[in-house]
């Protein structure tokens, strides 16, 4: 009796992913309310979530260090926006070059190989030394972190045509140049939305490393402030922010694949 | 430099090919050189197919008949022979020549009815007519009501009925079809092939058909080309005079229709194992 009721209730929820991730997080926070009321007093570092929305007002209506919450937001937006725009354009190029040309592929494989696993935080410094601390430097840096995933992805989409779409494309009287934005291109969006995906995830991540090193205004900068001067509650803003952030451009583009590539994988 | 006096000495004894004449093979050969050597994949192919012949070549899998599609596509070159199509030597793909695949090879991004507008493109027709063109040859195929759908909406038979459409759409003289219905179930496989007989002779298309299946190849062809294995080459030229209109299911269940399979399955019986013998195993 009581097991087939236990049953019947795990079959809703199976069905339902959405109430349960809603159910999960509301736990989450009632458990840290809960534990942040208790622990008052004895960490400073510990914030509940209460507070933390009373921080995120006071910072989106005061701003942060004399700067307006915005401005911040906006700063990181654009260098990501730019950086992550130009890597796009460059990768779905040279992705188009080395998928319909192997000789291309084969020649820049070793660069792209040797690149691959070299963190792109770690050119921090170079770009910092070569552009200075402006938003060259950081809008450098992003390009360098997205424009690999793009290319790559993008090649593997245009390799990926099958032989027969093309042949039945050619013998319908398509020229080249056609051929390459009518057919090849559409068919290979599937790939190149995947790596655009992963190449914004990693921008938004490398602006906020690069806004830690050296930067006068973005979410970056506002952490490693806040954490300089124990200002934990902004910190922990900034964190959740960067996160809420992070989330919105995913779906962003999740949208837009949904829009213009809602054919794929069906 | 063999190749190229042998072509030089074709060009001066060449007898200009009658006008209809579709499709002229003439001691066509195929081989690719893996590391263990060359594989002779086609032999001494010699075909004439005439204007408005409905021609199935016919074989098992590995006989070189997708080899033999494709030369004649101009989508490889052959490596022995000449290959013509109304007298002119093929020189790659072109428009006169449209082509359907098992695998349908829609583009799944456009719609059913852009899909067979994209056909229309290289034949210049004004922007504004072009879906009005359109949909008439969905019209032919039965599709005009989906014409908005995308391809993942539809059955497998629906989009090789697309696929059919779009071929036409290009307005070519002759159809290359690959195993077009092989992929689908009996039947709608049956249905397809009364439609496409049906377009045939609405259309007077010639039809280049590959098929392994004899049943196939009796009902729709005028002649049938029955191919031989190791290495691919005509093995039988068949004239098919089942009578005809045959777009009609009752059609597969005349004495006729098994007559006319029972002499290929012959043909193909003793070409699999022609003397096997049954020992002990060890």
């Amino acid at each position: 009796m009581m097991r087939a009721r236990f049953k019947q209730i795990a079959t809703a929820l199976e069905i339902r992913p959405a109430l349960v991730g809603t159910l999960s997080t509301l736990l989450l926070l009632i458990i840290w309310s809960i534990w942040a009321s208790e622990a008052k007093g004895m960490h400073s570092s510990f914030v509940g979530p209460l507070e933390l929305l009373r921080r995120l007002y006071l910072l989106a209506t005061e701003g942060y260090g004399g700067t307006s919450l915005w401005v911040h937001i906006g700063a990181s937006l654009f260098r990501t926006g730019a950086g992550f725009i130009a890597g796009a354009i460059v990768g779905i190029c040279v992705g188009m070059a080395m998928g319909y040309s192997s000789i291309i592929s084969s020649a820049l494989a070793p660069f792209f190989s040797f690149i691959r696993p070299i963190p792109p935080i770690a050119y921090i410094p170079l770009v910092i030394m070569s552009f200075g601390i402006g938003e060259f430097s950081k809008i450098v840096l992003i390009f360098l972190a997205s424009f690999l995933y793009v290319a790559l992805n993008t090649a593997a989409g245009v390799r990926a045509v099958p032989q027969e779409l093309i042949r039945v494309a050619r013998s319908l009287g398509t020229s080249n140049f056609r051929l390459f934005y009518a057919v090849i291109l559409p068919e290979a969006l599937p790939y190149v939305m995947l790596g655009l995906k992963v190449a914004l995830a990693l921008s938004w991540a490398v602006v906020v490393a690069a806004e830690l090193v050296a930067a006068q205004a973005g979410l970056g900068y506002l952490i490693m402030d806040a954490g300089t001067f124990f200002r934990i509650p902004d910190l922990y803003v900034g964190i959740l922010l960067i996160g809420l952030i992070g989330l919105m451009l995913e779906r962003g583009l999740t949208l837009f694949e949904r829009r213009f590539v809602h054919w794929s994988g069906k | 430099m063999a190749d190229f006096t042998r072509k030089i000495a074709s060009l001066e004894t060449a007898v200009p090919t009658p006008d209809d004449i579709a499709v002229s093979l003439d001691g066509v050969g195929h081989w690719f050189d893996g590391p263990s050597g060359r594989t002779q994949t086609l032999s001494h192919v010699n075909v004439q197919i005439k204007t408005g012949e409905f021609f199935t070549v016919l074989g098992p899998s590995g006989c070189g008949k997708t080899t033999l599609l494709n030369i004649v596509g101009g989508f490889i070159e052959a490596k022995a022979g000449d290959v013509a199509i109304f007298g002119k030597p093929v020189s790659g793909p072109g428009p006169d020549r449209g082509v359907i695949f098992q695998s349908y090879a829609l583009f799944r991004w456009l719609s059913v009815l852009k899909n067979v507008e994209f056909a229309l493109h290289h034949r210049k027709f004004p922007k504004a007519e072009r879906a009005d063109v359109a949909l008439q040859y969905l019209n032919l195929v039965g599709l005009q009501d989906f014409r908005h759908h995308y391809p993942y909406q539809l059955s497998g038979g629906m989009k090789q009925r697309v696929a059919i459409a779009r071929a036409l759409a290009a307005d070519p003289k002759i159809l290359l079809m690959d195993e077009p219905f092989a992929a689908l179930d009996s039947q709608m496989r049956e249905l397809l092939q009364e439609e496409l007989l049906e377009i045939w002779q609405r259309t007077r298309k010639t039809v280049f058909f590959i098929t392994h299946s004899v049943d196939e190849a009796v009902f729709l062809s005028t002649r049938i080309c029955v191919m031989s294995a190791n290495p691919g080459r005509t093995k039988a030229l068949l004239t098919n005079d089942l009578p005809r209109p045959r777009a009609d299911y009752r059609a597969r269940s005349t004495a006729a229709f098994q007559e006319n399979k029972e002499r290929i399955l012959g043909l193909i019986r003793d070409e699999v194992h022609p003397n096997r013998t049954w020992g002990p195993l060890p």
